[in-house]
């Protein structure tokens, strides 16, 4: 097991270096640059200041020079400076952290209480009016676009019952409230975001609780459970439920980067100070060091996402041995 | 003495063509009527869907009868609830097909077999099934072994363990060789004939395949599309079909050349 864990930390090593090598290909290859975005809009920029501004960061070099640069400060976790305001990638991470991460677990907590039962009770009352109305109503929820429906929902509840604030995480003036009112305030600030984040996932979550629920069910040592006399409950709960949960392993697995880097477009919609909005704004103004920055702490964390996924599937199932 | 008595048995199922189509019944068991003797061994044969394991799971009481009764040592299991008929499952088993299907992935062996034992609150269940799982011929370490550990004549024979460990009078085998090569059929085979004589047990033993049902069966009912069209002693059957199916069902047989 340690030598497994071992071998596989090891092999992320040159699928971090690729995923960084491509992401930097990309953001230079991209027409436009932090150069052009500060001085296009500026008359009084002459060439010879924008050649200043070039060497100022580094872009001067040549790419390779200033990739093996990256990599090399990478190497003692020195992810650089911001171009737009000079501060530590890291400190600009950390800073956006807590709001996407308490936004994310909230979300996905909320999504498993939510989603994983629903599924299971749906796919027990097979073929009954219930599982029809869910099946339908979940292929909607599928269909529905986060970015309308946040629209929509901001709309109603924002604009129209004004019922909630619409953007940000707390009121201008939360700093001079009670703490009472600070965390009714915070909340209110987190309903909607958190609604259309867990909406979205529930139906794809609970219809795929639901097949690998009805795999497991048509399986004959369910029927042996059921001829054994053992109650229905049981059945499911104890027979069929630790089976059709092993897949959800691997999503959980794969909704560990989700947790750290946020969704550009929501955080964006929501004026959600969070990773997702800093990868946003860093990519509209050409902020390489930023972009490289969230990039690769997001590919650590899918390939520890990962990691973690396969080690927790040798202790759930038993024929699984590295 | 009759154990198992089957009356006039009837299940339909509704199947409809896609989303709008007409429905269509399917007559997966008509009107079909037998019982089984204690102590004797009960071969079902015919091919595949014409209902014998619907039927199988209608007198184990794994699936609901459209219409009918079943009786096991007199008692009616057709009038019984799902808690009224719980202390008669120790009466009655089943083995099916896929030993790799039929065992939880999860469950370790010696939790399985006594799983049944549990349900029934036997304090015993444990040193029982450990008994059990010997008289199958399997090493005492089976017990705290998962399933995915056992090759499949083994995990055969834990699933005979299982069905067995309550010690039933009834045993309803549902194809159980059909998935294992043809050296370890025999061998299942020859357990299941030695438990049947050392604990006095009862078959009804599901098949397509004849030559497994001739080797093991007092008599033999012969089911095509949900009706029993011929039951009769081994012998008379497979010297002397009467059943204009029964004789093409054996004569198929016979013409790949293969002994009866």
């Amino acid at each position: 097991m340690a030598r497994y864990i071992l071998k596989r930390l090891l092999l992320s090593i040159p699928i971090l270096f690729g995923i960084s090598l491509i992401t930097f290909a990309v953001i230079h290859i991209t027409p436009g640059g932090p150069t052009v975005v500060q001085s296009q809009m500026n008359a009084k920029m002459s060439p010879d200041s924008i050649a200043k501004l070039k060497t100022l960061y580094g872009l001067d070099k040549p790419l390779h020079l200033q990739y093996l640069n990256w990599l090399s400060r990478l190497a003692r976790f020195d992810f650089g400076e911001s171009f737009n305001d000079n501060r530590p990638v890291t400190e600009k991470i950390l800073e956006r952290l807590p709001a996407t991460l308490q936004l994310n677990i909230l979300s996905l907590l909320l999504l498993f209480l939510i989603a994983v039962p629903l599924g299971v009770y749906s796919a027990a009352q097979e073929n009954s009016v219930f599982e029809r109305l869910f099946t339908s109503l979940s292929f909607v929820g599928y269909s529905i676009p986060a970015f309308w429906l946040a629209l929509l929902l901001m709309l109603f509840f924002g604009v129209w019952l004004q019922w909630l604030p619409i953007s940000g995480m707390a009121s201008v003036n939360a700093a001079n409230m009670p703490p009472v009112l600070q965390i009714y305030d915070s909340i209110q600030h987190l309903l909607l975001p958190l609604f259309v984040s867990v909406f979205g996932s529930i139906a794809g979550l609970s219809r795929y609780m639901r097949s690998g629920m009805l795999e497991v069910i048509r399986q004959d040592y369910i029927r042996t459970a059921r001829a054994k006399g053992l109650p229905e409950r049981d059945v499911l709960l104890k027979h069929a439920l630790r089976n059709a949960l092993l897949p959800v392993i691997t999503i959980i697995g794969l909704s560990i980067p989700g947790l750290i880097s946020g969704g550009f477009i929501f955080e964006t919609i929501f004026a959600w100070p969070g990773m997702g909005r800093l990868a946003y704004e860093s990519a509209m103004s050409f902020d390489y060091p930023v972009i490289m920055g969230v990039v690769t702490a997001g590919a650590l964390l899918t390939l520890l996402g990962n990691l973690f996924a396969d080690i927790a599937y040798a202790f759930a199932d038993p024929r699984i041995r590295y | 003495m009759e154990l198992v008595k089957v009356q006039n048995i009837v299940k339909h199922f509704r199947k409809q063509k896609g989303m709008f189509g007409a429905f269509e019944t399917v007559k997966a068991v008509d009107d079909v009527s037998f019982s089984i003797n204690e102590g004797e061994t009960l071969g079902l044969v015919g091919e595949s869907g014409c209902g014998k394991s619907t039927l199988g799971r209608i007198i184990i009481r794994l699936l609901r009868e459209d219409s009918g009764k079943i009786f096991l040592n007199g008692k009616e299991l057709t009038a019984l609830n799902f808690n009224e008929l719980k202390p008669l499952r120790r009466d009655m088993q089943i083995i099916f097909q896929d030993p790799f299907a039929s065992l939880n992935p999860r469950i370790r062996i010696g939790a399985a077999v006594a799983e049944t034992l549990e349900i029934l609150k036997d304090e015993d269940a444990v040193r029982k099934a450990a008994k059990m799982l010997e008289m199958v011929g399997l090493p005492s370490s089976a017990f705290s072994k998962y399933p995915h550990e056992f090759s499949g004549g083994q995990r055969q024979r834990i699933c005979i363990a299982r069905a067995l460990v309550s010690r039933p009078k009834f045993i309803l085998c549902d194809e159980p060789v059909s998935s294992l090569d043809v050296s370890v059929q025999a061998q299942i085979i020859n357990l299941l004939k030695d438990l049947k004589d050392e604990l006095g047990l009862t078959y009804l033993f599901i098949s397509h395949d004849l030559r497994v049902v001739r080797n093991i069966s007092d008599r033999v009912a012969v089911m095509k599309d949900g009706k029993v069209v011929e039951i009769a002693d081994n012998e008379t059957i497979y010297k002397y079909p009467v059943n204009a199916y029964t004789k093409e069902l054996i004569g198929s047989v016979q013409e790949t050349g293969k002994e009866l």
